[in-house]
């Protein structure tokens, strides 16, 4: 598939609400996206409104992408959960720094700080990922600034997708979440090079909708071909040395 | 009447272009001359830097901001430079950063440089160099850029060596003196039976004596750099000052994550980016470089750019200070920049060493550790040896 379109859906956490009720908004955000032509629904992290019980998550999203007819992801305390049209369970990879075959995709997913992590999108993307997905709730404040230095740059440093769903609003137990859900792609095919296909201006319930042009970002791969340019020299001799714990020596200001 | 073969006229043109390239060599050796370029110099007022009350809390630094201009001499290089060096050390500022391509001005000491702009130009990506080599009646269709800085790097070496020394000295500052595409042995010249020196574009920190304390090679390449027939380096190095440990990868080298934490790993405090990027200015584009590496990995960044519009290349940029989120006090990463991005300028701004040691040491604890690493370096494996230099879907 060269062209699909993308939903990520952006929800607010209502204090006094239930369970049923919560699930019934994520049902209808899906079918919303469906709406809209969108064949992927990509929704925020949801045990803050759904609870957070083994099943709840699941279930949810299963009903979502069953009913709505289109490939569902969602994120709960427990990891990511990928449904199918028909409102299966799809496994995704032990450990998630695999890529996913979803809706005709390399889908690689980036759950919690995974979006904040060059290192997993890393990953994903030499593992083949064109599209990555950061099912969140962000604790408030979640300013510009942070999405760029998140999502927006590990969309760039990868030439990848990147579709990021979030949570707003103040739960019950008084934890704040802020969403800046949006659409990623590489500089070179987003309108005014922004980095943006579609984004959330403003809190509350929305679907943001963006179609995902696979053969425009290979495009980009070819005329700025930045993957061909790693230096695996360099790497192989300094890069380990960063995760091999604590760095050691006194830091001193002439050292 | 005399016949002359194919071979003969090969021969008769190969003997031709040596002695042309000889006579080069002799006239950019006379016009590169150290003593006439520092007597000039000398005439010029620097006032030394203080460094009496240095305050880790507020180091001054300074990006200069530079136009690529080709020059007919080097006192008119040495001149911009000084003129820079004036504005960034009138800041108070005990580092300065000039941009990649410091030494490219000095292109055009090479006779008939400018028709290259009408020929193939740098900035068209030709292999070949066919405008510069024709336009200097240097060499033959097939020579490559590298080619060109090969014939020009003793005289371009001599220049900017003996220009940036001189003002660190002066003006008593370290000077991250940007990069220049040189080579890597001394005289560039070929050796009968030998491979021809490699071409490196590398960065060079000057200390307040004036001596080199620091040399970086740049890492990752522009496609464009390839084809001149640059070489990648092979080591990031950083470098101990009083005023913090610095860094200085090249341009492209921050597109890469990975440079940076490199630079982390090695306590960097400062990473120095040197650059010149070909292309018309766009904030967004602009904003992948040094700025997410700096919220990734823990460091001050100084980004120095080249601009203007020489040999079919434009650059653009806005040089700048930045910082991560939560060390800068607008939160926006950013200590100061400029604002204009065609146009020469000086940036200042006071990085605080101390905040950002405090910083890195609540950024430990969630480092990510060896079991990242393994599964970061087989993916690299994995995809060299299924992609290659060609990136496609799986």
């Amino acid at each position: 598939m060269q062209r699909l379109v993308c939903a990520v859906v952006q929800l607010t956490v209502k204090a006094g609400e239930t369970r049923e009720q919560a699930a019934a908004r994520v049902i209808a955000a899906a079918a919303g996206a469906a709406a809209g032509g969108a064949v992927l629904c990509v929704l925020p992290r949801l045990d803050p409104i759904v609870g957070d019980s083994p099943d709840a998550v699941t279930s949810v999203t299963t009903a979502a992408a069953g009913k709505a007819g289109l490939w569902v992801v969602a994120a709960g305390a427990r990891g990511v959960v990928v449904a199918t049209p028909q409102g299966q369970l799809r496994p995704v990879p032990p450990g998630g720094i695999e890529p996913a075959s979803v809706a005709g995709l390399a889908l690689g997913l980036l759950p919690g700080r995974g979006a904040w992590s060059p290192e997993m999108a890393r990953i994903l993307s030499l593992r083949g990922a064109e599209l990555l997905v950061a099912p969140v709730a962000v604790p408030a404040p979640y300013g510009e600034w942070e999405q760029l230095a998140g999502p927006w740059q590990v969309a760039q440093a990868n030439q990848v997708f990147l579709a990021e769903a979030g949570l707003c609003g103040v739960a019950p137990g008084g934890a704040s979440y802020a969403s800046r859900a949006a659409i990623l792609g590489p500089c070179e095919i987003t309108p005014g090079a922004t980095g943006f296909l579609a984004r959330s201006d403003r809190p509350g319930d929305k679907v943001v909708l963006a179609p995902l042009d696979l053969e425009a970002l290979t495009g980009v791969w070819k005329s700025y071909p930045i993957f061909n340019e790693f230096n695996y020299g360099l790497y192989e001799r300094q890069l380990g040395a960063y995760y091999a714990g604590p760095a050691r020596g006194t830091g001193g200001w002439t050292s | 009447m005399d016949v002359v073969s194919g071979e003969d006229a090969s021969l008769l043109q190969s003997a031709t272009q040596r002695l042309l390239v000889a006579a080069l060599r002799l006239y950019l050796d006379l016009r590169s001359r150290p003593r006439p370029l520092l007597r000039h110099l000398a005439k010029k007022p620097a006032t030394p830097a203080d460094w009496s009350a240095v305050d880790p809390r507020a180091v001054p630094v300074a990006a200069v901001q530079m136009e690529l201009a080709l020059v007919k001499s080097a006192r008119q290089y040495a001149d911009m430079c000084y003129e820079a060096c004036r504005q960034a050390a009138a800041t108070g500022a005990l580092l300065v950063a000039f941009p990649e391509d410091v030494a490219t001005h000095l292109l055009g000491l090479l006779p008939g440089i400018e028709r290259m702009a009408g020929a193939a130009g740098l900035g068209a990506g030709a292999a070949d160099a066919a405008g510069a080599a024709g336009a200097a009646g240097a060499a033959g269709p097939s020579i490559k850029v590298a080619d060109v800085f090969r014939l020009m790097g003793p005289a371009m070496r001599r220049i900017y060596t003996t220009t940036f020394s001189y003002l660190a000295r002066a003006f008593r500052v370290y000077i991250a003196a940007g990069s220049a595409v040189l080579p890597a042995t001394g005289d560039g010249k070929p050796r009968r039976g030998a491979p021809p020196p490699p071409v490196y574009n590398e960065a060079h920190l000057f200390d307040p004596r004036g001596q080199i304390v620091g040399r970086q090679r740049k890492l990752h390449l522009l496609p464009m750099e390839e084809e001149w027939g640059v070489e990648p380096g092979a080591e990031l190095s950083t470098f101990g000052t009083p005023i913090g440990r610095v860094a200085m990868p090249v341009c492209m080298d921050s597109t890469f994550f990975e440079t940076f934490r490199i630079a982390d790993t090695l306590w960097s405090d400062i990473v120095v980016i040197p650059a010149a990027n070909p292309e018309e200015y766009n904030f967004w584009k602009a904003l992948r470089g040094i700025w997410p590496r700096v919220q990734e990995s823990t460091v001050y960044g100084i980004s120095s750019c080249m601009v203007g519009e020489v040999l079919g290349l434009k650059l653009t940029g806005r040089s700048g200070i930045f910082a991560p989120l939560e060390i800068s006090p607008r939160g926006d990463g950013v200590l100061a920049q400029l604002d204009d991005p065609h146009r020469p300028g000086v940036v200042a701004a006071r990085v605080n060493l101390v905040a950002l040691r405090e910083l890195r040491e609540r950024r430990r604890a969630s480092r990510p550790g060896r079991a990242m690493w393994r599964e970061l370096s087989t993916a690299y494996g994995e995809y060299r040896a299924r992609c290659g230099k060609s990136r496609t879907r799986l």
